[in-house]
């Protein structure tokens, strides 16, 4: 098969990243869904060997559309055999290799489903802890399906992933309560007794709720996250003003790295300190 | 941290069961008998979706890859910084921006990937607050090997 250089763009990010001490995670999209025969899968791996040898990541991630197990267009027996194969590259080209991502909130099904068969009280404990919506999905009949369709997914899934023996389990967060992401996660490493990193984490805007979570990130040692986050809000205003003071945007800028990063930083303004100065006499 | 070597698998089941490496039960098999006591009110009058349908961000979760084209608000905001710095530094008499971030390194890697920021601004940001992974665009196999797979 022909060399295939890897377009521009990912090459040029990759490097980039790296060339600042940056190590790459990466996430695979197969794309549209193709029949695994022995020709195809072996065509798969020599695709992943070259997007690996070109990009050069620490960590890949298969797939993309697992991210919910429901939708996912893989039968098992087929999502067996792409992380097999690649498995089989990432370790011989010395790369991790994790799970697309299992959405947070099929984890949490599965949590509750477990607690509901095992102990009642810390059940009811975690169905306190949810918002509205997740309680209703969880209590009531008429979502009783897709929730044992849900809890049956990620078994299957699960099981694939040891078989597998892939390095790393990957979660998609996406609900911002310290409380659940701990009880939840830890679970889930106990079970599988597997590491756990997330691709996608969403964090939250609240300031105490951002920081609980990084604690609750900390005290998990996921070994790598992957934080989303929105920045919308921060619109087009200049950082300095005539008079040298910072604007309502710089002050944005503090905020969002202490809500997203649990770290204060130290913004300061000679320019600004003078016109203060100036300001007060 | 994995090797080839396949580790047993912890079974927490109330009822166990003789679970093997590849064929183990995470949850008892036996109907549960424990119906959830929580009484909702007041009693929503939307439909409720499931969770993945109705917990998304109300900000747009787009792979890194598509939102790198987006370049805005903070991205531009700390290239101005940078600009600024270097303009008033020039200027030296004026006075300098310090813009400093806290350097201390995360326990956790972390990794930065969103919408709205240039791929510049992403990286530079990573650094500064002492990220260790960065997550690149999706990579989409069918779309960079076109008809390799049929």
């Amino acid at each position: 098969m022909k060399l295939i250089n890897i377009p521009f763009q990912y090459l040029s990010e990759s490097q980039f990243a790296r060339k600042r001490g940056l190590e790459v995670v990466e996430v695979i999209e197969i794309g549209k869904r193709i029949a695994l025969s022995d020709e195809n899968l072996e065509k798969y791996a020599w695709q992943l060997t070259q997007v690996i040898k070109q990009t050069q990541p620490t960590i890949i991630a298969i797939e993309r559309k697992e991210t919910s197990g429901l939708t996912t267009p893989w039968t098992n027996a087929e999502y067996l055999k792409l992380l097999e194969t690649g498995k089989k590259v990432a370790t011989g080209l010395g790369v991790k290799l994790t799970n697309g991502g299992i959405d947070g909130d099929e984890l949490i099904v599965f949590f509750a489903n477990f607690l509901k068969l095992s102990d009642r009280e810390k059940y009811q404990n975690l169905i306190a802890k949810l918002d509205i919506n997740r309680k209703l999905f969880l209590t009531n009949i008429k979502y009783s399906i897709k929730v044992k369709l849900i809890e049956q997914k990620l078994h299957e899934f699960l099981k694939i992933y040891k078989k597998v023996g892939i390095d790393f389990l990957n979660v998609n967060w996406n609900y911002a309560n310290p409380e659940v992401l701990f009880e939840v996660l830890n679970f889930i490493k106990n079970l599988t007794g597997m590491e756990i990193i997330s691709t996608e984490f969403i964090k939250p805007y609240d300031k105490d709720i951002s920081k609980k979570l990084l604690e609750t990130v900390n005290r998990l040692k996921l070994k790598c996250v992957i934080y989303y986050f929105g920045i919308e809000s921060l619109l087009g205003e200049e950082l300095v003003n005539k008079l040298g003071k910072f604007t309502k945007k710089a002050e944005q800028l503090k905020s969002f790295i202490w809500w997203h990063y649990n770290k204060k930083p130290r913004v300061s303004s000679i320019f600004t300190e003078k016109a203060e100065n100036d300001e007060n006499g | 941290m994995h090797s080839s070597v396949m580790l047993p698998i912890p079974v927490l089941t109330a009822t166990p069961t003789a679970a093997t490496e590849n064929e183990f039960q995470f949850f008892p098999t036996a109907t549960p008998d424990i119906e959830p006591t929580l009484v909702l009110t007041p009693t929503p009058t939307e439909v409720v979706a499931v969770p993945t349908q109705v917990l998304k961000p109300t900000f747009n979760t787009e792979s890194p890859g598509t939102s790198d084209e987006k370049s805005s608000t903070l991205g531009e905001f700390i290239v101005t910084v940078t600009k600024g710095i270097g303009i008033l530094g020039l200027l030296g008499s004026f006075g300098v921006i310090i813009f400093i971030l806290n350097r201390r390194s995360h326990p956790v890697g972390l990794v930065i990937g969103t919408n709205g920021l240039t791929l510049d601004t992403k990286i530079e940001v990573a650094k500064a607050l002492g990220i260790k992974y960065y997550r690149i665009r999706d990579i989409n196999l069918s779309k960079i090997f076109k008809n390799e797979i049929n």
